[in-house]
């Protein structure tokens, strides 16, 4: 039954689109709205999620869960979401983040298994990304933004004035943002596709 | 669990509920009840039913995927375009009467390309010369390979509402077999299904003139804000000045009914819903006057119970109306 289904998506008929939509799109929006609070934020998502995989409907396998392969394009969209969302707080605090139970509920159902946490990639990707800076600009990043110490104290300590700390900062989240950029979501959902 | 099952499928368990649901699946012996539970939910689910709030992401989605197609079949017509045209020129260096022989199939042969919304759909499109088109539920527009170049004549068999690019060398026509709407460069909507016996013209900017079958030239022209209304039996054409918007805000997925008898809003619910109704002889001319906009069928027909004298009831796959003999005898 699901084979028939990918076919139809492969070749882009709309009404199979419609059916997948309407088996869904309740329980993608109820798994994003674990994240995400604003309604509006969570339909752009999803919607964007439909466009994608109409746009790269060569890539639906016959044999792959389609349930799965949407789930992973949700989930990489709502991380992205939370990264530069978390990236305007004023302090990403890492190490008190809880993770919401409720998620391993819709990974158990879309992938068959519990995998890892929307918190603990978002705190992995986070300090991966972070750890590609420069060292000046990781260090005064990780004390300001991370540990949500004050902008003037770590200037003193470090010996450079306000102006250079904000400068730094302003540097660190340019490149985040640039490294969130390319790590595009596609990227996984390819890999997905060939080793799944 | 069942019940739980199928408010979790439908967006609908709230948290304790999938607290419940988790810590079951979690459990090795569950995933196959699990699995066969969710297919019994997609096996039995009404083909009516669409998931609760969904209707604006699914339409932008179809929007797009109608763009995106639009554009792609404008591309592969321009590039097919240039194939003849090499094609041509490659001949006309070798054998002239063989080029002149391809020059006039072409010319002889008419390709027609039609758009069509099903029933329970509106679609949007966008035709060769730039003009946007949305097409109710249940109808259809063609024209020919010329469009945009030789011609801007579409023919309608339903309802649309029409944006038309100007262009003041080549008019824009809708035809319909009895009535043809000539319009430069405008903003309106033409309602003609075969099976009615008028035809209803909405104005609402730019100007277009009307043109019966057998006339020469515009028998009236439109000003905005206009309705006109022509009878296909007595060749009648009333125009009078209504309120635009409702009579194109179908476009927005709205349906407007405005004190319309029984008979004729069960011919909108069936184009709007894709379901069949069935009347009885007393409740045809009761009057209704309400709004739809996401509204399920299942809520307008609650709705109109409450509003009128009317029950409905599922027989098979038809909706029957008949008269409440409850509610009528409450009534003065």
């Amino acid at each position: 039954m699901e084979t028939a289904l990918n076919i139809e998506l492969r070749k882009g008929n709309p009404s199979a689109y419609k059916e997948l939509f309407v088996l869904l799109y309740p329980r993608l929006k109820s798994y994003c709205r674990l994240f995400i609070k604003e309604e509006a934020e969570v339909e752009d998502l999803i919607q964007e999620t439909f466009i994608a995989l109409w746009n790269k409907r060569e890539n639906v396998r016959e044999n792959n869960s389609i349930e799965s392969l949407i789930f992973v394009m949700v989930r990489n969209r709502c991380l992205n979401h939370l990264k530069k969302v978390s990236l305007e707080q004023h302090r990403v605090d890492l190490e008190n983040i809880t993770i919401n139970e409720l998620q391993y509920l819709y990974q158990l159902d879309f992938s068959g298994k519990e995998e890892k946490s929307m918190e603990e990639m978002l705190i992995e990707s986070f300090r991966e990304i972070v750890g590609t800076l420069p060292d000046k600009m990781k260090e005064v990043f990780i004390q300001c933004k991370i540990e949500g110490r004050q902008q003037k104290q770590v200037a003193e300590e470090m010996g450079i004035s306000l102006k250079t700390v904000e400068k730094h900062i302003a540097q660190a989240k340019y490149h985040i943002r640039k490294e969130l950029i390319m790590r595009h979501p596609e990227m996984i959902l390819v890999i997905m596709l060939y080793f799944s | 669990m069942r019940s739980i099952i199928q408010k979790y499928m439908e967006g609908r368990a709230n948290e304790k509920e999938q607290k419940e649901l988790l810590v079951w699946l979690r459990k090795k012996d569950s995933r196959v009840d699990f699995d066969s539970q969710k297919l019994d939910w997609e096996r039995n689910l009404n083909s009516q039913y669409f998931p609760k709030g969904g209707e604006k992401v699914w339409h932008e989605i179809q929007d797009h995927m109608l763009n995106v197609s639009f554009e792609g079949w404008q591309h592969s017509k321009k590039m097919s375009w240039m194939l003849k045209i090499a094609a041509v020129f490659l001949l006309l260096i070798g054998l002239s009467t063989s080029t002149w022989f391809l020059l006039r199939g072409h010319d002889g042969g008419t390709m027609y390309t039609s758009i069509m919304a099903d029933k329970g759909q509106v679609s949007k499109a966008v035709l060769p010369d730039g003009s946007i088109i949305w097409l109710n539920s249940g109808s259809e527009i063609k024209y020919n390979n010329r469009f945009g170049e030789g011609n801007r004549l579409v023919e309608l068999q339903g309802e649309a509402y029409f944006k038309v690019t100007k262009n003041a060398d080549l008019p824009f026509s809708v035809n319909n077999s009895e009535l043809t709407v000539r319009v430069f460069g405008t903003a309106f909507n033409v309602k003609a299904f075969d099976s009615d016996d008028e035809i209803d013209i909405v104005l609402e900017e730019g100007s277009v003139g009307l043109i019966p079958l057998g006339a020469k030239k515009a028998v009236y022209n439109m000003v905005p804000g206009q309705h006109a209304n022509f009878n296909k039996l007595n060749k009648k054409l009333l125009v009078r000045h209504v309120n635009t918007t409702r009579f194109t805000s179908w476009k927005e997925g709205i349906v407007n009914i405005f004190d319309q008898p029984l008979f004729l809003v069960v011919e909108r619910l069936e184009n709007r819903y894709n379901q069949h109704f069935e009347l009885e002889e007393e409740v045809k001319d009761i009057h209704f006057t309400f709004t739809i906009k996401n509204e399920s069928l299942s809520d307008i027909i609650k709705l109109m119970e409450k509003i009128a004298p009317v029950k409905a009831e599922q027989k098979e796959n038809t909706i029957v109306f008949r008269l409440d003999k409850t509610q009528k005898l409450k009534l003065p």
